[in-house]
């Protein structure tokens, strides 16, 4: 067996029995592979497959599906060319829009948290700005107390930002004490024998 | 400035302007030339109709798009081998994306041809034993390794040359040959073999 001549009968055999092959190489096959009885009952095996079926139905098939597909791709097309016209504008609408709306949002949550509550429309009081809750409450309360005291309404201000000074003053000193008499508590606590500690903690819990 | 598009053979030649000026009648033809062959070969790949044609589209508009790239440097259908196979992986790539957000499973999109493939015009008792061996043929078919059944269907199906097909897949042509040879030779086993038990 010449195995360069079996190899390429072998090579040429589907192309033989699809009738593809060229004079020559047809020729040469039919004269060579009578000499291979494994050759020849693989072609008798290939025909009787293959001739089950027909390859142009396998083409009309595809031809079926592909017959508009032309016209979908000009009418693609079409369309594209519109975009494309326009398509500065969408960039925009797609990407500029969107970034200028967060950047909008940011600054406005930057500028929120930077304003200060100022307390009064006349701006009378003094210069420093009063936010705390604290203080807004007892401003309320002063003011209340303005009210119902039926004050003189041109020396209002001058009342409230006085009586606010002194509250306040007081409010500091009555806490310093308190603070005082703490300290002096624990000293006194500190000093105390350990006798004299648990017959304080009995006498506080009866 | 008219564009400079030969057709000669089917081929297109001398591409100096952009796609856009192409007219309909040209591009027409481009596509009725190569639009099988294209088709099929999203077909194999995706094993789905609907989505083959749809790939099909998207590859000739690329390719219309990028038309004054192509430098001949390989043959038209080469060309569009390429994109339809990337187009075909991007496809993947979306629908995996869009399944994965979906939670659909895999197994409900199945992935054989359960279809019929081959249309046939015969008498139906020849229907019907068409249609087997036409079912018994694609489950042998995709069953080839897939060096083997990219050959054989751009050699049976596509009718290429054994050089364009080694320029497509980077096989050598008796490395073609060989791979052709074996695919054919399974399939007619695995059928005879299939045919032969029904038979009893």
């Amino acid at each position: 067996m010449d195995k360069d001549i079996y190899k390429k009968l072998q090579e040429l055999l589907p192309d033989y029995v699809f009738g593809r092959l060229q004079n020559s190489d047809k020729e040469f096959f039919e004269l060579n592979y009578i000499n291979y009885p494994d050759l020849v009952k693989e072609v008798e095996e290939i025909k009787a497959v293959f001739n089950r079926f027909d390859k142009m139905d396998f083409d009309n098939l595809l031809a079926n599906k592909t017959r508009n597909i032309s016209v979908k791709i000009i009418e693609k097309r079409e369309k594209n060319k519109k975009y494309n016209q326009i398509g500065s504008f969408s960039y925009l609408i797609r990407y500029a829009l969107p970034v200028a709306i967060i950047i909008t949002f940011l600054i406005y949550l930057v500028e929120k948290n930077n304003k200060q509550d100022i307390i009064g429309s006349n701006n009378n009081f003094n210069d420093n700005s009063i936010s705390s809750q604290f203080e807004n409450d007892t401003l309320d309360f002063v003011l209340q107390g303005v009210e119902y005291l039926d004050l003189d309404q041109d020396n209002l201000i001058l009342t409230e930002e006085n009586l606010l000074s002194e509250y306040i003053e007081n409010e500091m000193i009555e806490i310093e004490n308190i603070n005082y008499e703490n300290m002096l508590f624990l000293s006194d606590i500190n000093n105390l024998s350990d006798d004299e500690v648990i017959y304080l903690i009995e006498k506080m819990q009866k | 400035m008219s564009s400079n598009i030969l057709a000669i053979n089917n081929e297109l030649t001398n591409i100096d302007e952009p796609a856009t000026i192409l007219d309909n009648k040209e591009l027409n033809n481009f596509v009725r030339n190569y639009q099988k062959f294209v088709y099929h070969t999203a077909l194999r790949y995706t094993k789905d109709y609907d989505l083959s044609e749809d790939i099909t589209q998207e590859v000739f508009l690329k390719a219309l798009k990028n038309i004054n790239k192509f430098k001949n440097k390989s043959s038209i259908k080469t060309w569009l081998y390429r994109i339809t196979i990337n187009e075909c992986k991007n496809q993947f790539r979306r629908k995996k994306l869009f399944n994965f957000f979906n939670f659909t499973s895999r197994e409900e999109e199945g992935n054989e041809i359960e279809d019929r493939v081959f249309i046939s015009n015969t008498n139906p008792e020849n229907q019907y034993l068409m249609k087997e061996t036409e079912l018994l043929f694609l489950k042998a078919y995709q069953e080839l390794p897939e060096k083997q059944r990219e050959t054989f269907a751009l050699r049976y199906f596509d009718e290429l040359s054994y050089e364009e097909i080694s320029e497509i897949l980077g096989t050598s042509i008796g490395g073609l040959k060989a791979n052709y040879y074996q695919a054919v030779r399974k399939i007619a086993k695995k059928l005879n073999y299939e045919i032969g038990a029904q038979n009893g």
